[in-house]
C-alpha cells in the first residue's frame, strides 16, 4: 500500500483529537476504492495510596491501614478504517485492562465475610468496540456491531484527558458498568436544531451478576463466550451541542434482564407445564430502567462534568432469591439487589497555565469533584437499606495536560459511607496516560 | 460391603486392566466399587444433614421458649441448643459440595466474622423483622454467628434481662430462617427441592450411564477427597491461621460463644466420619475410603488414622478460650503444632490416600 494524501477522518462519537488528523491515511490499492485509515490508542496508569484495608465489610469500616498500589490500568489501540466514497466506516477496539490476560487471584471480602479466593478474569483483553457505520446523507448514520451503550457521561467522556479526575467517576461506574459495550444496531441523527438523537437496541444485561454493592453494573456479559440477547435493550439519548462548550442532555434505557441469564431459572410456575419446552409457563420479568441527565463543559478556561442517574430494576425480589441460590462456579456475588439505584456527580476545573506564563499547549487545572452513589436506593421493605452502599467522595486535585495528548493528574479523596459508624476512607492517587 | 467383595471387584478391574495394557499405556488401575459413594451418601451424608435439621428445629424452638418466657434457664436451653446444632453443621464441612455449595446455603448458614456494626444497624432500624427479610440480609448478618452474637453477648456473657423485643424478633427470624434452609438442605439430599433430583441419587449413581455429573465412581470419590483436602486447608490455613497471624480477635470463627476449637475438633471428625465411613453414634455398615487404603496399603490406613487421632489431641492442647491463646505467645507452640498436624495430615490425603484411591 502507498499512501496518496492526507485527510480528515470521518467524526466520531467522541470528535475529533488532537494530533489525530496528522495520522489520517487514505489509501488506494490497484483499482479498489480509497481506504481512509486511523489508528488510535490511549493509556492509562495509576500509581495510588490508601490509608485504609481492602476490606470494607469489617465492624466500622475498613480497618486502617497504609499501602500502595500500582495498575496499569488500560491500554486501548483503536483502528478506524473507511471507504468514504461508499460512506462506510469500520471501527474496532482492544483494550488491554491491568496490563495484560488472563486469570488472577482476588480476594473476595464482599459475600461471605471471611477471606474468599475467587479466580476471575483481571488482567483483560476485551473488544470494547466493534463496528460497521454507513453513513445516510451527511447527518444520519447507522452502526452495526458492538459499541457504547448510550447511557450516561462514559458514552462520549472515556479519554483520560476528557475528564479531570485521576479515575473515572466511581458514581458511575459502580452502579452501571464501565464504559458500557454491548451489541446491537444504532442510529444517529444530527438535528438541524444542534440536538444530536442516538438511538440504540442492544443486547439486554444477565441479571445473574447484579448485587448489592453494584447494582446492576456486574451485569455485563463477559462470563460466557456467547453474548445472549433474549432480552434486549433500547435506548435513547439527545445531546444539545448547539451552544459552543456545552453540551448537555438526558438519556434512557429499558431492556429486559431476564432471560440472558446462563440458564432459564427464573421462570413462571404452572400446572399444566410442557416438559418439552424451555419455561413453559413464561420467565419472570425483569426489566431494568436508566435515566439519565448529564453536562459537560468546556468552554475557555473552564471545565466541568455532571451528572444525576437513576436506575430501578423490576421484580428484584425475585432476582435477588434466585441468585442467592446460584451455583459458586458462576462467580458472581450472591448478594439481594436493590429495587432502586441513585448516583450523581460533578467535577469543575479551571486553567491556570496562563497565569504561570505557559502557553496554549499547556493546561493546569485545579479540580474538586463530588460522587454520591447509592446502590440501595429506597429499597423494598424486606430488604435492609444498609448505609454501607450509600457513598459520597470528595475529591481535590489538579491535572496537567500537554498539547492535549499526555496527562499528569495528582489528586486526594475522601470516601464517607452513609453512616459516621463507618470510617472514612482517603486515598492519594496520581495518574498519567497519554491519548494518541 | 465385605473384605471379600472388595477383592472381587479389585481382582475384577485389575484383570480389565491387564486385558487393556496390551494396547494402552494408561496407568489407569483398578476401578472402584460404587459401594464406596452409596456408602457415603446413606450412612453418613444423609444422616449428618438430617440430624442437622433436626438441630435447628429445636434450635427455633428453644429460642421460642427464651422468648416466651426469659429466664436464666431457657437462655441457656437455647444456647445448649446452639452448641448442639453446631456439632453436625461442622461435621458437614468436608463435604461441602452439591446443594449446599450450588445453592449458596453455606455462607447463609456459617458466614464470619459477622459484622457487627451492621448487625446493630438491623438491630436499630424499623423494619419487620421477619424470616423473608433474614434471608433477605448479608450471609454476615444472618446465619449461626449472628444467632450466636444475640445469644452469647461477646464472651459468653448475655443476660436473659439484656434481651429486648427487637433482639428476639431478630433472633425468631434467624432461627427460623436456619431451620428452613437446614430443612432444603437435608431435603436436597433425600427428595430434592427446585425440581432438581435427590442429590443422593446424583452422587451414589455415580458412574452409572447417563450420570454426567460422576461419570465414574472414581468422580465421585474425588469429590469426597476434595472435601477433605478443603476441610483441612481451610482448618489449618483459614479458620486459624487468619486469626493467628493477624493477632485479630475478630477472625476467630464462633468467638461469641467462644466455641471454635470445638468447632475445629469437630471439622476433624468430620474427615474421620469420611475416612471410615459412618457416624460417630453409628456403627460402619459399608465400604470406607479406609477399606479401600486399607485393601491396598494396610500401613497408610494405619497411618492415616493415627495422624487423624493426632490432629484431634494436638487441638484439645490448644488452650481455651480461642480468642485469647492466639495472642498469647505462651500458646504459640499449640497453635502452630495443633496447624503443623493439620497440615501434614492434609499432605498425607492429597498425596498418599489420592495416589491409592486414584491412581
Amino acid at each position: 500500500m502507498r499512501p496518496l494524501f492526507l485527510m480528515p477522518s470521518a467524526a466520531r462519537a467522541d470528535e475529533g483529537r488532537v494530533g489525530e488528523n496528522e495520522k489520517d491515511r487514505v489509501l488506494t490499492v490497484g483499482s479498489k476504492p480509497k481506504l481512509d485509515l486511523s489508528v488510535n490508542a490511549y493509556a492509562d496508569l495509576q500509581f495510588a495510596y490508601f490509608n485504609y484495608g481492602e476490606n470494607q465489610n469489617r465492624a466500622n469500616g475498613s480497618q486502617k491501614d497504609s499501602r500502595l498500589v500500582f495498575d496499569t490500568t488500560r491500554l486501548v489501540l483503536e483502528l478506524e478504517a473507511g471507504l468514504p466514497e461508499y460512506g462506510l466506516e469500520a471501527e474496532f477496539e482492544v483494550e488491554f485492562e491491568h496490563g495484560g490476560a488472563g486469570a488472577a487471584m482476588e480476594l473476595e471480602y464482599e459475600e461471605f465475610g471471611e477471606f474468599d479466593t475467587d479466580v476471575e478474569k483481571a488482567g483483560e483483553a476485551l473488544v470494547e468496540e466493534l463496528y460497521l457505520t454507513k453513513k445516510l446523507g451527511r447527518d444520519v448514520e447507522v452502526s452495526v456491531g458492538r459499541f457504547y451503550v448510550a447511557v450516561g457521561t462514559l458514552f462520549a467522556d472515556y479519554l483520560p484527558t476528557s475528564y479531570l479526575a485521576t479515575i473515572r467517576s466511581e458514581a458511575e461506574t459502580r452502579i452501571i458498568p464501565n464504559t458500557w459495550n454491548d451489541m446491537g444496531m444504532q442510529l444517529r441523527w444530527d438535528t438541524p436544531w444542534g440536538v444530536r438523537l442516538t438511538g440504540q437496541v442492544v443486547n439486554g444485561l444477565d441479571s445473574t451478576g447484579f448485587n448489592s454493592n453494584t447494582w446492576v453494573a456486574t451485569g455485563l456479559q463477559q462470563r460466557f463466550e456467547l453474548v445472549r440477547a433474549s432480552d434486549l435493550a433500547g435506548v435513547l439519548r439527545a445531546d444539545v451541542r448547539r451552544f459552543e462548550g456545552f453540551n448537555f442532555g438526558v438519556s434512557a434505557y429499558y431492556g429486559g434482564t431476564t432471560r440472558n441469564r446462563p440458564k432459564p431459572d427464573l421462570v413462571k410456575q404452572c400446572d399444566d407445564a410442557n416438559p418439552n419446552m424451555v419455561a413453559p409457563c413464561g420467565y419472570i420479568s425483569a426489566p431494568l430502567f436508566i435515566a439519565d441527565v448529564h453536562l459537560s463543559v468546556n468552554r475557555n478556561r473552564w471545565r466541568a462534568h455532571a451528572m444525576v442517574m437513576y436506575g430501578h430494576l423490576g421484580n428484584a425480589a425475585a432476582v435477588s432469591a434466585r441468585n442467592a441460590r446460584l451455583s459458586n462456579l458462576l462467580n458472581v456475588l450472591r448478594t439481594p439487589v436493590s429495587d432502586n439505584a441513585l448516583s450523581a456527580w460533578g467535577e469543575l476545573g479551571y486553567d491556570i497555565a496562563p497565569w504561570l506564563g505557559l502557553d496554549g499547549n499547556h493546561r493546569l487545572e485545579p479540580y474538586v469533584r463530588i460522587d454520591y452513589m447509592d446502590s440501595q436506593f429506597k429499597p423494598r421493605a424486606e430488604l435492609f437499606d444498609n448505609p454501607r452502599f450509600e457513598r459520597t467522595v470528595y475529591t481535590v486535585g489538579t491535572s496537567y495536560t500537554l498539547a492535549g495528548l499526555a496527562v499528569l493528574k495528582l489528586d486526594f479523596s475522601q470516601r464517607r459511607m452513609g453512616s459516621s459508624v463507618f470510617r472514612p476512607e482517603n486515598a492519594l492517587r496520581m495518574s498519567t496516560g497519554f491519548v494518541y | 460391603m465385605s473384605s471379600r467383595s472388595l477383592k472381587l471387584s479389585l481382582l475384577v478391574g485389575g484383570a480389565l486392566l491387564m486385558g487393556a495394557c496390551g494396547d494402552d499405556d494408561d496407568t489407569n488401575l483398578e476401578s472402584l466399587d460404587q459401594q464406596l459413594v452409596v456408602n457415603f451418601a446413606d450412612n453418613l451424608v444423609v444422616p449428618t444433614y438430617n440430624l442437622l435439621a433436626t438441630r435447628m428445629i429445636e434450635l427455633d424452638a428453644a429460642a421460642q421458649a427464651l422468648r416466651n418466657a426469659p429466664s436464666t434457664t431457657t437462655l441457656k436451653g437455647a444456647q445448649d441448643a446452639w452448641f448442639a446444632a453446631r456439632v453436625p453443621w461442622e461435621q458437614s464441612e468436608s463435604f461441602l459440595f452439591g446443594p449446599v455449595d450450588s445453592n449458596g446455603w453455606d455462607p447463609a448458614m456459617d458466614s464470619w466474622p459477622v459484622n457487627r456494626t451492621d448487625l446493630d444497624a438491623v438491630l436499630g432500624n424499623n423494619d419487620t423483622l421477619s424470616q423473608q427479610y433474614v434471608s433477605n440480609l448479608q450471609e454476615t448478618q444472618k446465619g449461626f454467628h449472628t444467632t450466636e452474637y444475640l445469644l452469647f453477648g461477646e464472651g459468653q456473657v448475655k443476660k436473659p434481662e439484656e434481651f429486648n423485643a427487637r433482639q428476639f424478633e431478630y433472633l425468631l427470624a434467624l432461627t427460623a430462617e436456619l431451620k428452613a434452609v437446614s430443612g432444603n438442605l437435608a431435603a436436597s439430599w433425600t427428595t430434592g427441592v427446585n425440581g432438581q433430583a435427590p442429590y443422593r441419587d446424583t452422587l451414589a449413581t455415580a458412574g452409572e450411564s447417563g450420570n454426567t455429573a460422576y461419570p465414574t465412581v472414581e468422580a465421585g470419590a474425588q469429590e469426597m477427597l476434595g472435601g477433605i483436602l478443603v476441610i483441612l486447608d481451610e482448618v489449618a490455613n483459614g479458620k486459624i491461621a487468619d486469626p493467628y497471624d493477624a493477632k485479630d480477635a475478630n477472625l476467630v470463627e464462633s468467638q461469641f460463644a467462644l466455641n471454635s476449637l470445638s468447632d475445629f475438633t469437630n471439622n476433624m471428625r468430620s474427615v474421620e466420619n469420611v475416612y471410615l465411613g459412618h457416624r460417630p453414634e453409628t456403627a460402619q455398615k459399608g465400604l470406607s475410603m479406609s477399606d479401600v487404603v486399607k485393601e491396598r496399603d494396610a500401613a497408610l490406613d494405619t497411618r492415616v488414622k493415627a495422624e487423624i487421632a493426632a490432629a484431634i489431641a494436638a487441638l484439645g492442647k490448644v488452650p481455651e478460650p480461642f480468642p485469647v491463646s492466639i495472642k498469647d505467645p505462651a500458646s504459640a507452640d499449640e497453635i502452630e503444632g495443633a496447624q503443623a498436624a493439620i497440615r501434614k495430615l492434609h499432605d498425607t490425603f492429597q498425596v498418599d490416600v489420592k495416589a491409592i484411591i486414584l491412581p
